[in-house]
């Protein structure tokens, strides 16, 4: 096990600029998961960690190894693709064991950590079969089983769960987490999964156009959010963005419809200043006084919770309720943000304001 | 819907009975006209020579007659016979085993993604475009002792001193016929091949370099089992082409020098055509289809064995 170092690295194919001048520090034992959009530049990050692109410019260094030139096969790290990358001709053991075999590991050694990696996983009872005989699931426990028999100093993962069902999905989730608190092995994992980085991460990375947008803890990272973009990408159903500016003593926001929000606690900067209000959708209230009467258009229960998405300050929002509220559309409530759970963006940046 | 079937459904039913006849006998009369052909052109014919065999039918000799399994017994029982069938599958074997090492290397080779690999892979395949014959006589200028470039470059370079006479002793001519067929048929070889190699995906081998594998092991490993299934398509196509080479030697030495490049097939054409022992050549003839229908099922095996390896 060792920390990841990435410094100011940089990757262009042709002239299209893909991962620009990114540094992440990664410590020994840390789960850190990569989480942005398609075509951020979170897979040839970890593609240039694995060693499978090679950098422009900058440094990656596991440990106090300096990586950067080093081909794959030297970097001892393990790596769990998307879509499992097993070898087709080999059975399960074989999987596993291949890259002891390919250092000449004894054969004992072999057979006690392909033994040990298999209950692990609960694989043992299939270690003669071959991978076209197992489900989506087994088939991703073999490729986590192949990473684990090698004892890395870095574990890689690629999407791991895109091709998995749902419910597959969240138990191994659940699995990858479990045991990397076993193993504390320092991994990377990359997905474009807000929920699946919000589940699993010690440290999330948001990563867009290339570019770092935030790093922090998940909850940070929900909490307060460095700009809009982050803002946006984490937390489910997505924040509301309300376009319009705060008036001149900061008490209130004017949305461009001219409906009035109550702020509180606004920095000086921003009194008069043009924003963008966004406000969670679990951070909405009913208040039969103050709050603004919207009009209902759609209504989704889900069980634990009441979704209603309506009309508010002119433009559609989604607020998230846990009591169950007899609301049907075209019904209208009266809702309030709660003051304290406000976000301000600068409306040309992005950059929260606060 | 108490009622039992209406008139009106069973007449349904027996429309789309007759309909299913008429299909039937459509679809047979759409296949009439190739399996006309396929009767008239290969069974009728098998079936002749299979009766031909157990005749004494000479073209030159008296009237013809049943002789029971004579031929057999002379195809058996004639040395030139068995000679020929070493020669046979010393051929198959010399030239199917260098086409598919040749075809390899080139196929990987001419996988590399360079701008020049597309040119370059035109110019491998252009002798798939030259018909057997026409190769087989411009190799015989080329190995003239007389005038044949091949004598002359090599005495330019000092290699030899007196001209070889290729096609007039055995072990030359051999090489000859062999290197006509590896020149001819490596490119189709590496055509297979280059498809199987494109169509490797990315991430077992990514995942092996991960593991620790270098580019000899990488190959070895995980290219080469993937590529097993279009070695073996290679390796059963080449070898039943292989086993039906005649032009090109009938061409190039005749069989010659003496018989020593006489495969089956130039001895069943010079028993049948130039001694006109229709019988024993229509014996010979059997006896090598079915030698040829055994290895063909093996092969067929070894196919089927190598594909379902790789399904997922």
């Amino acid at each position: 096990m060792a920390s990841l170092g990435i410094q100011n690295v940089v990757k262009s194919y042709g002239v299209v600029p893909v991962v620009r001048n990114v540094s992440i520090d990664v410590a020994d034992g840390e789960f850190v998961v990569l989480v942005g959009p398609s075509g951020c530049g979170k897979s040839t990050l970890l593609r240039m960690i694995a060693g499978l692109e090679m950098l422009n410019s900058g440094k990656i260094t596991i440990g106090s190894r300096d990586v950067s030139g080093l081909p794959a096969k030297s970097r001892d790290i393990a790596m769990v693709f998307q879509n499992y990358a097993l070898y087709p001709h080999m059975t399960v053991a074989e999987n596993m064991s291949f890259s002891l075999r390919l250092k000449n590991v004894p054969q004992e050694e072999i057979n006690r950590r392909t033994e040990r990696a298999s209950k692990i996983l609960g694989l043992d009872k299939l270690l003669d079969r071959r991978p076209g005989q197992l489900s989506g699931g087994q088939r991703q426990r073999v490729a986590m089983g192949r990473a684990i028999v090698r004892d890395p100093q870095v574990f890689l993962f690629d999407e791991p769960l895109s091709n998995l069902d749902a419910k597959l999905r969240v138990q191994m989730r659940t699995e990858i987490k479990e045991l990397h608190q076993r193993l504390r092995t320092t991994t990377v994992y990359v997905t474009h999964d807000q929920i699946e980085a919000m589940t699993m991460a010690d440290r999330i990375v948001v990563l867009h156009d290339g570019i770092v947008e935030q790093i922090g803890s998940p909850l940070e990272l929900y909490d307060r959010p460095a700009n809009q973009f982050v803002a946006g990408f984490i937390g489910s159903p997505a924040m509301n963005f309300i376009k319009g500016h705060v008036d001149a003593s900061g008490q209130t926001f004017v949305a461009e419809t001219g409906a009035e929000i109550a702020l509180k606690d606004t920095p000086r900067e921003v009194h008069g200043r043009t924003v963008t209000l966004g406000i969670r959708p679990e951070h909405f209230v009913l208040d039969a006084q103050n709050g603004l009467a919207s009009q209902v258009i759609v209504v989704e229960p889900t069980g634990a919770e009441m979704q209603i998405i309506c009309q508010f300050a002119g433009q559609p929002v989604t607020a998230v309720f846990h009591e169950r509220l007899n609301v049907r559309p075209d019904d209208v409530i009266k809702l309030a943000p709660k003051p304290e759970a406000i976000h301000l963006f600068d409306a040309a940046t992005g950059v929260a304001l606060r | 819907m108490t009622t039992a079937a209406s008139p009106l459904e069973a007449e349904e039913r027996l429309t789309s009975r007759s309909s299913s006849k008429e299909q039937a006998r459509f679809g047979w009369s759409m296949l009439s006209p190739a399996m006309t052909i396929l009767l008239i052109m290969s069974v009728a014919p098998a079936i002749y020579l299979f009766y031909v065999s157990f005749r004494h039918e000479n073209l030159l000799g008296p009237g013809s007659g049943f002789v029971g399994l004579q031929n057999y017994i002379r195809v058996f029982s004639s040395p030139e016979n068995w000679s020929g069938a070493v020669a046979t599958f010393q051929f198959v074997a010399i030239s199917v085993v260098l086409e598919l090492g040749l075809g390899l290397g080139l196929a990987l080779l001419l996988n590399r993604k360079f701008p020049e690999t597309n040119l370059l892979a035109a110019l491998f395949i252009l002798p798939l475009g030259v018909a057997p014959v026409v190769s087989a006589l411009v190799f015989r200028v080329l190995l003239d002792p007389a005038y044949g470039w091949v004598d002359y470059y090599l005495q330019l370079w000092g290699i030899i001193s007196d001209p070889i006479d290729w096609l007039g002793q055995p072990f030359t001519a051999w090489v000859a016929v062999i290197a006509l067929d590896v020149w001819q048929w490596t490119p189709f070889v590496a055509l297979i091949l280059l498809a199987g190699l494109s169509g490797v995906p990315a991430e077992p081998k990514e995942a092996a370099m991960i593991d620790g594998a270098g580019p000899i092991r990488l190959f070895w490993h995980i290219t080469l089992p993937f590529l097993r299934p279009f070695i073996a398509i290679a390796f059963v196509l080449r070898t039943i082409e292989a086993f039906k080479t005649f032009g090109s030697i009938f061409v190039l030495t005749n069989g010659g020098p003496g018989s020593s490049t006489e495969v089956i097939n130039l001895d069943i054409y010079r028993i049948a055509l130039q001694n006109f022992d229709v019988g024993a050549a229509s014996a010979l003839g059997i006896v090598f289809l079915l030698i040829l229908s055994l290895i063909t099922k093996q092969l067929l095996a070894i196919l089927g064995r190598s594909t379902d390896i790789m399904e997922e």
